[in-house]
Formats: C-alpha cells, structure tokens, sequence
C-alpha cells in the first residue's frame, strides 16, 4: 500500500490536532486564538495538497502546457484566507476589551470574576 | 561555456547553504543578542547575495534575473534595517553588548517595563487622565 | 514570532505545489498584517506572562487523539498526492475552468475568472465578511477620541521621529512608494499572473502599516484621514454589489457580466476588473482601518505615564541617529 502518497495528510492532521488541542487547553486567551489560526492554516494545506498534480504547472494559460493543477481548491482557499485574517483580527479585538473589562486575559480568571459579578 | 556557468552557480549555491547553516548556528548558539543579531545578518547579506547570484547565472539575460536583482535589493534594504530597529531599541531599553560598559555609550542602567495602565477601562475614553 | 515564520513556511508549500495566488496571499496576510495585529495585542494585554504550571488537560489530549486517530483512518482512502485520477480533477468542473475559462473569458490566469466571475457570489459574500470584520473592529475598539473636531491632544509625548531614527525614516520613505505601486500592478495585473483583489489591498495595507510603524499614529492620520478610510470601507462593496445591480438593470441576472456591454468575452472581462477594484479598495481600506484601531488603541492604553517615560529614555539613550 503506498503509504508515502498519504503524507501530506498526516501533516494536515498532525497541525489540525495540535491547533485543536491547543484551543481546548490553552488558558491564555492570545494562545487559544493562536490555536484557531493553526487550524485554520492546516485546513489550507489540506485543501492545497489536494489539489495538486504531478507534474502540472501552475493554472495560468499558457502555450504549450497541457496539464495544470486544479484551479478550484485555489479559489476556495483565497475566500478563506482573508477570512481567517478577518476573524483573527475580530478576536483579537475582543481580546482588547476583555483586557480592558475584567484585566486579564486568562480564562480562568475572566471566569471567576463573571461568576462573582 | 554554459559548463562553466553551471559550475559557477553550483559553488554560488552551496556557498549560499553553507553560509546559511553557520548563520543559524551562529543566531542560536552566539551568547549575547547583538552577536546572535550580526549572525542572523549573515544570512540577509551574504548568503542571499550568493544564492541569488547561483540564481542569476543560471537564468541568464531576462525579466526574471532583473526580479532576482530586485529581490536582492529589497532584502538587503529591508533585513538590514530590521535589525537597525532592533539593536536600537535593545540599547533603549539597557541591553548593552556584553562586556560594554553602559555608561560609556550613554545607554541606561537597568531595564524598566511600566506595565500598561489597567485603569483605563474603556478604550474609547481617551488617554489616561492620571498619572 | 514563530507565527510569522509558520506563515512564511506555508507561503513556501503553497508555492511549491503550484499554488501561486494562494502564496501571495498568504505571505502578505499571514506573515505581515496578522504577525502585526498579534504583536500589538500582546504589547496592549502586557508582555509578562506569569509562570504558571501547563495544565494537563486529559479530557483535550483524548478528544484531539481520537479525533486525530479517526480522521488518519478516514485518509486511508484519500487519492494519493498529485494523483491525476482523482475525483477531484475528474469532475467535468474541473475540465471547464481548466480548458474553457482561457477562451470563454481572454483571461490566462484561471483563478481570477474563477473568482470573480464563476464563482462571483463566493467572493461577494467575503467581501461583505471583510467589511463586517471591519465594522465590527470599529464598533469593539472605535477610533481616538476628538475634541472639538481635533485629534486628542497628545500630553508629554515628543515625537522623536523628525530628529532621530534617521535610517528608519529614509528607509521607509524610500521603501513605501515602490510597495504601493506593487499594490497596484498586482492589482491590475491579476488578468496575466498572480494577484487580483486581494492581495493588492493586504499589500497597500502593509504599506500603509509601515508608514505607522514608524511615523507613529497622529502623523499617519493627517496622511489618510480615518474618516476617508470608513467611506472606502463601503465604497468597495458597493463598486461590486452596483455591478451585479447594473447587470439585473439591463436585463441579465445578479452579476452576469454578460450584459454589460455587446460583446461578450469583453463584457466579462470589464465585469472582473470591476469587481476586483471593488474587492481591492475594501480589504485595504478595512486592513488599514484595523491597523489604525489597533495601533491608537495601543497609544491610549499606554497613556501618558509610559510615553513620557519612553521619551525620557530615548532622550538619554542611544545618540546615534
């Protein structure tokens, strides 16, 4: 069974998990949002990997090349990149303000000062 | 000729690595920030001159050695005054090489951080009124 | 840190499977406007975080290894890198864009027709996510404060850019006029190579975020008033909502292009660069309003105490300029 043809999933899943674990279990807020840009990037590799062929050229037209890679993956993963940068940027922000409100940014602490008040 | 142009860009190349392995070692292993600096340096100047030079005899007279050169001279503009705004801002803060003494060079003593004001509580008021 | 070189590296992969679009994007978004916004978050929460002992989350290490564990089975069946059979370039869709779209539309690169015209309502629904993220950032953290109509009134901080940090400042001028103009070929160049909309507003971001870096907040909001910015802010999505509008006016459905002027291939064609305009003048009026939100909320938190401090140091720091 030719394994090695699966590697570029075994890294997709290797970065997806360590992201995910990392939101899970991160207490500071700045490294949960750090673990969700993780996994994002590792979807985009994913999708990437994917859409590859060997020995296709890059998908701009060009004489003489018959074989190119899939263009359509490419597209999906531009729309989500900047939408991860978006989003990273939102959290961040929300980080700003809970900074602000309760004085910390770690999550146990933000949750002890909500149960109080 | 084109034998002697391969040969030239092959040892520009492996110039280029090999610079760029010591600069690493050198950036993790050096003992102070200023000399881990100048060795990460290394690698912005001299071994991307070489590799982008490797780069340019193997792709001759065309649009694409004109963007190597560009590339060159960006890097060069753009790494070094990176580590410009480094050194400067370590010696605002009290970091001197070693075995400087700091007040020769007018740096000062110890390193201070005032932590930000918590007081402020929302970011739409403005700057802190106290202090 | 690491996490710009985490953007780099994938910047790299992207290019070297063929992706090209996909790495500009990515390194111009991963590893300048994101590392940034990172950086200042920290710099505004406090740098010093206390040492406490990494909590063994159990329950978290399960659920990622059997998550993982499930999706490695999963794969088993995935078609091998690069394979050419897979489904995926199988699908007649695949055939479309890959052999029609150059013809149908005049345009080399594949992937901006694909985006803008294909799978145009895609990109419409970014565009308006982007000026959400926008919208939103505003709304959480808002701009300076003014007094009568004037920026805040800045007390105990001296500006020392215009008498020390004499490299910087040459260095950047000379720098950001080449970066805007890239901006813009990538822009306009995205028809023939990589590039479109997207990238060309994160670099015009990137350029402006360098003209703050070092110029500081109050100097880069007379250069672009933050005002201007939040017009372009809508001023991009409705370059291309109007152009779907134009095109339901003339008969055709929401953004088909056809209708736009007689000849079809050309309809197309205006119809894309109109939309990328669009797409280019919100995501840089939007990175460059995130930036400035982020940056004057730094200032404000950082207050008084700690620019006069910092001016105080500078003043007795290092002479050269």
């Amino acid at each position: 069974m030719d394994l090695i043809g699966l590697f570029n999933y075994w890294v997709f899943i290797v970065l997806m998990m360590s992201g995910f674990y990392l939101l899970l279990s991160a207490r500071n807020l700045v490294k949960k949002i750090i673990g969700v840009n993780l996994f994002q990037t590792s979807v985009f590799v994913f999708y990437i990997s994917t859409a590859n062929v060997t020995g296709g050229a890059v998908p701009i037209h060009d004489e003489g090349i018959e074989v190119y890679s899939n263009p359509l993956p490419h597209v999906l993963i531009l729309t989500a990149i900047v939408v991860g940068v978006a989003s990273t940027a939102l959290g961040l922000s929300l980080i700003l303000r809970i900074k602000a409100e309760y004085g910390t940014i770690e999550e146990d602490e933000v949750d002890a000062q909500d149960v109080l008040s | 000729m084109s034998q002697a142009i391969d040969v030239l860009s092959w040892i520009l190349l492996v110039t280029g690595g090999v610079a760029s392995v010591v600069a690493g070692i050198g950036a993790l292993r050096m003992p102070d920030l200023f000399s881990r600096m100048h060795a990460a340096s290394i690698l912005d100047t001299f071994a991307a001159a070489a590799v982008l030079s490797g780069l340019l005899l193997q792709a001759g007279l065309s649009i694409v050695a004109f963007k190597l050169f560009l590339v060159f001279v960006f890097l060069a503009f753009t790494t070094s005054t990176a580590a410009h705004a480094l050194a400067k801002s370590a010696l605002t803060y009290g970091q001197v090489p070693e075995g400087v003494d700091p007040k020769s060079i007018g740096a000062t003593e110890e390193r201070e951080y005032v932590e930000p004001a918590s007081e402020l509580a929302d970011p739409r008021e403005g700057p802190a009124a106290k202090v | 840190m690491l996490f710009g070189m985490y953007s780099l590296v994938s910047a790299s992969f992207f290019v070297v499977v063929d992706a090209a679009d996909v790495a500009m994007t990515e390194a111009a978004v991963g590893a300048g406007v994101s590392t940034i916004l990172m950086l200042s978050t920290l710099a505004a929460t406090g740098y010093t975080v206390r040492k406490r002992p990494p909590r063994r989350e159990l329950l978290a290490i399960v659920v990622a290894i059997a998550v993982g564990g499930a999706l490695l089975y999963g794969t088993l069946d995935m078609p091998r890198f690069g394979a050419p059979n897979a489904p995926l370039h199988q699908h007649p869709v695949a055939h479309h864009y890959i052999q029609v779209s150059p013809k149908e539309t005049g345009i080399p690169n594949m992937v901006t027709p694909l985006l803008a015209s294909y799978r145009g309502y895609d990109t419409f629904g970014e565009v308006l996510v982007v000026f959400t993220a926008g919208i939103g950032v505003l709304a959480l953290i808002g701009r300076r404060p003014r007094e009568n109509g004037e920026l805040a009134p800045e007390d105990g901080f001296v500006d020392h850019t215009a008498t020390r940090h004499r490299v910087l400042r040459v260095v950047a001028k000379t720098l950001i006029p080449p970066i805007l103009l890239y901006a813009w070929y990538i822009q306009a160049h995205g028809d023939y190579g990589p590039g479109g909309g997207f990238q060309a507003g994160v670099v015009l971001a990137a350029g402006m975020m360098l003209y703050l870096l070092i110029f500081g907040v109050d100097r880069t909001e007379k250069l672009v008033r933050p005002r201007t910015l939040e017009c372009l802010i809508a001023l991009g999505v409705l370059v291309y909502g109007g152009v779907g509008l134009v095109n339901m006016a003339q008969g055709g459905n929401f953004l088909d292009y056809r209708t736009l002027v007689h000849d079809e291939k050309h309809a197309i064609h205006y119809g894309i660069l109109a939309v990328e305009l669009g797409v280019g003048i919100t995501v840089a009026a939007v990175m460059t309003t995130i930036l400035f939100t982020f940056a004057g909320h730094l200032r404000n938190l950082l207050g008084t105490a700690y620019m006069a401090n910092l001016s105080r140091r500078s003043n007795q720091g290092a002479q050269s300029a």
